[in-house]
């Protein structure tokens, strides 16, 4: 096989999109369920980055497994802010995402100080044992279970009273209410279920990608999952194929070496594929209907 | 055939006596607006305390903070000038963002602009040299220019694509790193910068378009900063930015059109308003002041643009055009806050035992409560207005 096609298909950037896929992946299920109940979240790339903080500082304190569990609950907690100001006090929710955002920028360079001394890294955590996935090697066990959540993401979704009422809430939220759904509840759990996944897309970089927290680690993942979210069309079969695709381009980032191609583009792969997305499909999707705008409950219509 | 008929005459319109102006009204109703951020600092105070509370479990820390920012933030002879100088890219970035808000756009792309804008400033300003009068205008002229390219690519894929300008102007952040990376490491490096502990940086500008402190001319009127204190003339352009921005937004009829554009979209294109060129104009005029932000370190502070410049404008531009509430003078005030809290964070890195970061916190939690404290004061005027009308009918 010549070198070049090793390079872009060959076992070891496979195995390496299969990593980076998983935190782009349970970001996009993330985003899928805010977005479907009606929400735009701009903040989960920030719920990811406070997910990499407590994930790495949750798996020094108590071990990796309760690393994660930790990065979820911190996750959802700041889910929670954006649910309060977005759903409750009917805020912007893109200004709302961006505080959140901005509050990522700075709180966790603070806890870093207040934990680790110093206010760019963690030291170094122990991470689950590793399994090992025929034909690609050893991985880490969050793999699977990321496979499994969207299977059960899917069920839920498509499947369940649940996911109706969270789908009809973003669709037509005053028809929804009339049929006796309530669309404020409802979006509360679609933007603290975004929390959590997010939670644990970022706490799977820390603890299990990289064994330990950097700042500025989640490098725009969040958004990326926004992008995904688009090009798979709020759907979850259509969000594991566009993170994949997302995750491929990241793994090229590491293992594509071209010599005439500068090392700065390779790099930048993942956000020229983003922004080439958008102008290739913003305009064949179909996003939620009233996804973005506030509800008021029993308003006048 | 049938004669068409005509219009019948205007008619002059009937004498209506001009709306009488409620001064105590508006007076009321300016202090509400106040309240929001007032309460909003008011809160950002007592989270600060109570962190401080929790971090060092002694009230002495929380005096020593205190002292420290008031001191050393506020008092310190010089501390005016550093709020200036920090103020000043805040202020560009603060009216970048809030010409896409004016428009109802959402630029976060003010990161990435400005970064591009103070690279080929720094080029413009050492590749040529020439009479200052000429190559200082230029090398302002292609900082703008270069935050607008920036700001062309989210641009044309929200007018031509639809593409929602949030996640296309964040993509273009991060590929501004990639264009920094491989420009001021190859093309662009300074050649003179070799051996161990080359920094990767532009040539310096030349002195001709550097731009000189403003200390002298403050120290004129009576105050006494330090020489080396980082206040440069670029002050004085982003007070005179603010003032043209507010003037365009009330006065003229391009400011309205980015209103209208910016409450009601629906409404623009029947009153003859072309919303497409409107958003594009936006988008670009929005890039280009951005591309002032990074242009008092290229050309009054550093000399030059280099890989880890100052980071972090443009998302506390986003900060400043929220809690200015989008009007000129109110981010100039916001820009003044953020820059004495800079200040003040540095003030309780020096001389107490909490981490600075703390300040970090305070910003954030103003930037939240800010917009929900808003949200509240609009509200319950609505809902006054409201029962005002009813008692009246």
């Amino acid at each position: 096989m010549p070198e070049i096609v090793t390079q872009l298909i060959g076992i070891a950037t496979i195995a390496a999109a299969v990593r980076a896929f998983v935190p782009l992946f349970l970001a996009t299920l993330g985003a899928l369920f805010n977005e479907r109940s009606g929400v735009v979240n701009i903040g989960i790339d920030g719920m990811m980055i406070f997910g990499t903080w407590f994930g790495a500082w949750g798996a020094l304190r108590f071990g990796a497994a309760a690393g994660l569990l930790v990065a979820v609950l911190a996750g959802t907690l700041v889910a929670l802010i954006h649910a309060v100001a977005t759903v409750t006090f009917r805020v912007d929710q893109i200004v709302s995402g961006v505080a959140i955002n901005v509050l990522a920028l700075g709180i966790p360079r603070f806890l870093s100080i207040v934990a680790y001394g110093q206010g760019t890294q963690s030291p170094a955590v122990l991470q689950l044992p590793k399994i090992d996935v025929p034909g690609l090697g050893e991985m880490s066990p969050l793999v699977p279970f990321t496979l499994l959540l969207g299977v059960a993401a899917w069920y839920v979704m498509n499947r369940t009273v649940f996911g109706l009422r969270l789908r009809s809430s973003g669709e037509n939220p005053r028809a929804a209410e009339s049929l006796g759904v309530r669309v404020v509840a409802v979006r509360y759990a679609g933007v603290l279920i975004s929390g959590a996944f997010a939670g644990l897309a970022g706490a799977y970089l820390s603890v299990e990608f990289v064994g330990q927290y950097n700042e500025g680690m989640n490098q725009g993942r969040g958004f990326i999952a926004l992008a995904a979210l688009i090009l798979g069309n709020w759907t979850v079969v259509g969000s594991a194929l566009a993170s994949l695709l997302f995750g491929w381009t990241q793994a090229l980032t590491v293992y594509l070496e071209v010599s005439w191609i500068n090392d700065a583009f390779i790099q930048s792969l993942p956000y020229i594929a983003t922004l080439v997305v958008l102008a290739l499909f913003f305009r064949r999707v179909r996003p939620p209907k009233a996804v973005g705008q506030a509800y008021e409950a029993g308003a006048p219509v | 055939m049938k004669v068409e008929e005509r219009p019948p005459a205007p008619q002059p319109p009937a004498e209506v006596p001009p709306p009488r102006v409620d001064w105590a009204e508006q007076a009321r109703r300016f202090g509400f607006q106040l309240l929001a951020p007032f309460a909003s600092l008011v809160l950002a105070a007592i989270l600060g305390v109570l962190v401080v509370l929790v971090v060092q479990r002694s009230w002495a820390d929380v005096a020593d903070v205190a002292s420290a920012m008031w001191d050393y933030g506020l008092m310190n002879p010089s501390s005016l000038a550093f709020i200036f100088g920090r103020a000043t890219p805040f202020i560009f970035a603060g009216l970048a963002v809030a010409i896409g808000f004016k428009a109802g756009l959402f630029n976060i792309g003010v990161e990435g602009q400005y970064a591009m804008g103070a690279l080929t400033a720094a080029v413009v300003g050492s590749k040529l040299s020439g009479p200052t009068a000429v190559h200082l205008p230029l090398t302002i002229l292609a900082g703008m220019a270069g935050g607008l390219a920036w700001a062309l690519v989210p641009a044309l894929l929200k007018v031509y694509r639809g593409a929602h300008e949030v996640i296309s102007t964040i993509m273009m952040n991060y590929l501004a790193n990639g264009v920094l990376l491989f420009l001021l490491s190859g093309a662009l490096k300074d050649p003179d910068q070799v051996g161990s502990i080359a920094q990767q940086r532009t040539a310096p500008v030349d002195p001709s378009a550097q731009v000189g402190s403003m200390v002298g001319f403050f120290n004129s009127l009576g105050f006494s900063f330090r020489s080396s204190a980082p206040v440069t003339w670029f002050f004085l352009l982003a007070l005179v930015a603010a003032v043209i921005y507010s003037l365009t937004v009330r006065r003229t009829r391009f400011g309205f059109e980015l209103r209208v554009i910016g409450t009601n979209p629906r409404a623009a294109e029947p009153a003859g308003i072309r919303t497409n060129a409107m958003f594009m104009k936006a988008m670009l005029l929005s890039g280009a002041v951005a591309g002032l932000a990074g242009l008092q370190d290229v050309l009054g502070i550093d000399d030059f643009m280099k890989l880890d410049y100052v980071r972090g404008y443009g998302f506390i531009g986003i900060a400043i055009a929220l809690l200015g509430r989008n009007s000129g003078l109110g981010i100039v005030a916001a820009a003044l806050l953020f820059a004495y809290l800079d200040r003040a964070s540095s003030g309780i890195g020096l001389s107490t035992d909490v981490p600075k970061e703390v300040t970090y916190i305070l910003q954030g939690v103003i930037i939240l409560t800010i917009v929900i404290a808003y949200e509240l004061v609009r509200r319950y005027l609505a809902r006054r207005q409201l029962r005002e009308t009813h008692e009246r009918a």
